[in-house]
């Protein structure tokens, strides 16, 4: 009786063991993964600072951490600490790919979102995550219909849930997605000349949008996902050119939200919307009309500088100069923070003073905006901006002076901010003025140092082939862009684009020998 | 008795402890002390290692629920945890401990009860133990009232919340003084619970405020480490979630010290009022 006792107890004892040496292997694996997670959100502060090797390591730490608590799916769905395991090692492998996507390593993020989709199928929201990510990359990779069948599996199995920050907030928007890549599909058809199938799937995709937009309002009326879906209906709506439908969804939703301090959407912004859409297919004057309401009754919102901006956007296209002046005027006076529309306010006034032949008001907004707003895209503008000017007219001397003086200003700003969101593009302008002085080496130098510097990301393989480009169109060097070519296949191998460099590169060294 | 006699008091009741702190058998006990609550602390902490597991994940759920057995809210629920085992360590262990250490210390300052000391313990060992219960739960009671006050209301108001603090900081220096010499007359008269407790809030009332003061200090003392743990929080967003851990073996290591000197200090003045008295 005894010893049957002392069995029954140490069989207890073991079976509860198990399950503790699971409970320490979840936390083990959840304290693992959070200082993975806190370094990888170290790191990401300022990842243009970080090399790739860096990356590839905090890739394979996730990886080895995947590896190490793998355990096999539980039939017993109860079993939520093994469940609970298996969601840990596959958000690790996530990591890892989105990682490795960073870095341009698309074989190994391939591989790890493969081993996610084949153990992980009892995970559903993480298996939609994974192909959200890889409809994304197709998107990106411009193959259409693949984006779009991998968006419209997740419509089918993942409920909208918007504000959510995964998979189930971003829901909402891809019925509209998958319409707008179908769309697209149309213009590849084109190429391949028979578009009757791409049309009638756009068609079916659009319908589709629509019917599911219309069962969300039914379904849940009166909700944040109504009311966000009644937005994507007006969108669908504009896509097909359905005008009517798309101001009355959005006058309703701007009926909903008007007056209700709590609602996430702004009654300015629907009626900017409604005005965008107006501005599509009525008279200008509808539009005025209606940004012109929006200015009266909703001075506060984040769209009544963008309205003022529209006006004056209007009013120049017209050729109402003064109006358009007036407009912009009242943009600086009145919504001075508004830092980024100001610029672009003040970029649209110089252009429009130089179309009415006020070169010196001109000039001084030109002059104005670097200092007004010194890191924005209108004052990296501006300089060109003059160059443009005096090339316009002819003048030689002051196109080569203002050419210089733009060269200045680029090289002053990239040594007061050599690592700042900005620095990119004053390069990219920096590159175009010694392109514009007949430069070439010089500019294909800073190119390649662009690439260089953005070394190991998708970006940086971007501007080599712009070198590439750049070296065979100006410099007419085909040797030399064949070299920059395969260095390109050298420094993105797993990528599309180095593999393309590669036989791009052997080509063009094949008809140089011949 | 005026604030400076009775700072001069409790100074040279201090002073009477500190050259005891060169005899390593007046540390025994508080040694032994330490080592239960770092082997407490160690359990809570690697709860999750293999050897650990099968006492530790049982201990975990018992103290935090099955939430606490995640990282990094182990580290969240770790102060809570601790001072809930700790108040079963200080009805079980510590006032056996605190017993030993008083006959140490009355015997070495002069006082010598008859019988040998592990047989005297014996003897008064359930006295013992159910005389640190009322302190105990009078602790616990305080931290239910101290939770009774609105969340927002604490948040929001800084005087409310430095009153609550404040208020419990002083409440339980005055339930430990009121207790403290209860082991003294239990070990060393050997008392009842009852007369214990009674005798003891006599002795306290006689004798208030040096014997406020002997407990206040130690426990002032350590009220930044106590402040600390009360923002884990912080630490968990801003810093390493295992920095809790090392501030509670740092308290421990206080606790070490002032419980020598508390014990030390409140059995001279116990010896000092009897002896007075008779």
């Amino acid at each position: 009786m005894k010893a049957r006792l002392a069995v029954v107890l140490v069989l207890a004892g073991l079976g509860a063991c198990g399950g503790e040496a699971l409970i320490g292997a979840r936390y083990r694996a959840e304290r693992e993964i959070w200082h993975l997670n806190e370094e990888y959100r170290r790191l990401d502060i300022k990842p243009q600072l970080v090399g790739p090797d860096t990356w590839r390591a905090l890739a394979v730490r996730y990886e080895d951490m995947a590896a190490s608590y793998a355990i096999a799916p539980k039939t017993d769905t109860a079993d939520t600490v093994a469940h609970e395991l298996r969601t840990l090692v596959a958000r690790s492998l996530i990591s890892a790919a989105q990682i490795r996507a960073n870095i341009g390593d698309s074989l190994q993020m391939h591989a790890n979102y493969r081993r996610v989709l084949a153990n992980f199928q009892d995970i559903p929201l993480l298996v939609a995550e994974v192909v959200l990510a890889q409809g994304r990359i197709a998107e990106a990779a411009q193959k259409w219909g693949e984006a779009a069948s991998a968006y419209s599996n997740i419509v089918e199995h993942v409920a909208p849930l918007p504000g959510d920050p995964g998979v189930p907030g971003a829901v909402l928007e891809l019925p509209l997605r998958v319409a707008r890549l179908r769309h697209q599909e149309i213009v590849q058809a084109v190429a391949a000349g028979d578009t009757t199938g791409a049309r009638a799937a756009a068609r079916a995709a659009y319908a589709d949008a629509e019917q599911r937009y219309a069962y969300w309002i039914s379904t849940q009326p009166q909700t944040r996902l109504a009311l966000e879906a009644h937005l994507h209906l007006a969108d669908t709506a504009a896509d097909q050119a359905h005008w009517q439908v798309a101001l009355q969804e959005l006058r309703l939703v701007e009926k909903q939200v008007a007056g209700n301090k709590e609602s996430i959407v702004d009654a300015g912004n629907v009626r900017f919307s409604i005005a965008l859409v107006q501005n599509r297919f009525a008279p200008a004057e509808s539009t005025r009309a209606t940004l012109l309401s929006l200015l009266a009754e909703y001075p506060q919102s984040p769209a009544a500088p963008q309205a003022l901006l529209a006006l004056a956007n209007q009013a120049a296209r017209l050729g109402a100069t003064n109006d358009a002046l007036d407009y912009l005027d009242r943009l600086r006076d009145d919504y001075a923070g508004a830092d980024q529309l100001n610029a672009e306010g003040l970029l649209t006034r110089g252009r429009l003073l130089e179309r009415e032949s006020r070169w010196a008001e001109a000039l001084d907004a030109f002059r104005n905006l670097p200092v007004r707003h010194p890191l924005s895209e209108p004052a990296l503008q501006a300089p060109l901006e003059i160059v443009a000017h005096y090339t316009r007219v002819e003048d030689t001397q002051e196109a080569n002076a203002a050419l210089a003086r733009a060269e200045r200003e680029y090289r002053q700003l990239l040594a007061r901010y050599p690592a700042h969101p900005i620095t990119l593009s004053t390069r990219t302008k920096l590159v175009q003025t010694l392109a514009l002085q007949k430069r070439n080496d010089e500019a294909l130098t800073e190119l390649l140092a662009i690439s260089d510097a953005l070394q190991g990301h998708p970006q940086g393989a971007t501007y080599m082939l712009q070198a590439a480009r750049f070296a065979y169109n100006q410099m007419d060097d085909h040797p030399r862009a064949a070299e920059i070519l395969a260095r390109l296949a050298k420094s993105y191998p797993n990528m599309d684009i180095g593999r393309w460099a590669a036989a791009e590169a052997t080509r063009l060294q094949e008809g140089g020998s011949q | 008795m005026n604030i400076f006699l009775s700072l001069g008091v409790a100074g040279r009741a201090y002073r009477s402890i500190l050259p005891l702190m060169l005899r390593p058998a007046h540390w025994l006990p508080f040694l032994v002390l330490a080592a239960v609550q770092y082997v407490a602390l160690g359990i809570l902490v690697a709860f999750h290692q293999p050897v650990v597991a099968p006492i530790g994940v049982p201990l975990i759920r018992l103290a935090g629920g099955d939430k606490a057995m995640h990282y990094p809210m182990l580290f969240l629920y770790l102060p809570s945890m601790y001072s809930r085992i700790m108040l079963v360590v200080a009805v079980l262990f510590a006032s056996v401990v605190v017993a030993v250490a008083t006959l140490r210390f009355a015997r070495t300052l002069g006082f010598a009860p008859a019988g040998r000391a592990p047989t005297s313990i014996r003897r008064h060992l359930p006295t013992l133990i159910l005389v640190s219960v009322p302190p105990t739960l009078a602790i616990l009671a305080l931290s239910w009232l101290a939770g009774q006050v609105p969340t927002d209301l604490i948040l929001n108001n800084p005087k409310v919340r430095w009153g609550v603090r404040g208020g419990v900081l002083l409440a339980v220096v005055l339930v430990q003084s009121f207790v403290s010499y209860a082991t003294a007359w239990v070990v060393l008269q050997g008392h009842s619970v009852v007369a214990a407790l009674r005798d003891s809030c006599r002795v306290t009332a006689r004798t208030f405020l040096p014997t406020f003061l002997v407990i206040a200090i130690p426990v002032v003392a350590l009220y930044p480490i106590s402040y600390v743990m009360q923002r884990v929080d912080l630490f968990v967003g801003k810093l390493r979630p295992e920095t809790i851990a090392g501030l509670l073996a740092l308290r421990i290591a206080a606790e070490l010290l002032f419980g020598f000197l508390i014990v030390g200090a409140v059995t001279r003045l116990f010896l000092w009022r009897t002896e007075s008295a008779r």
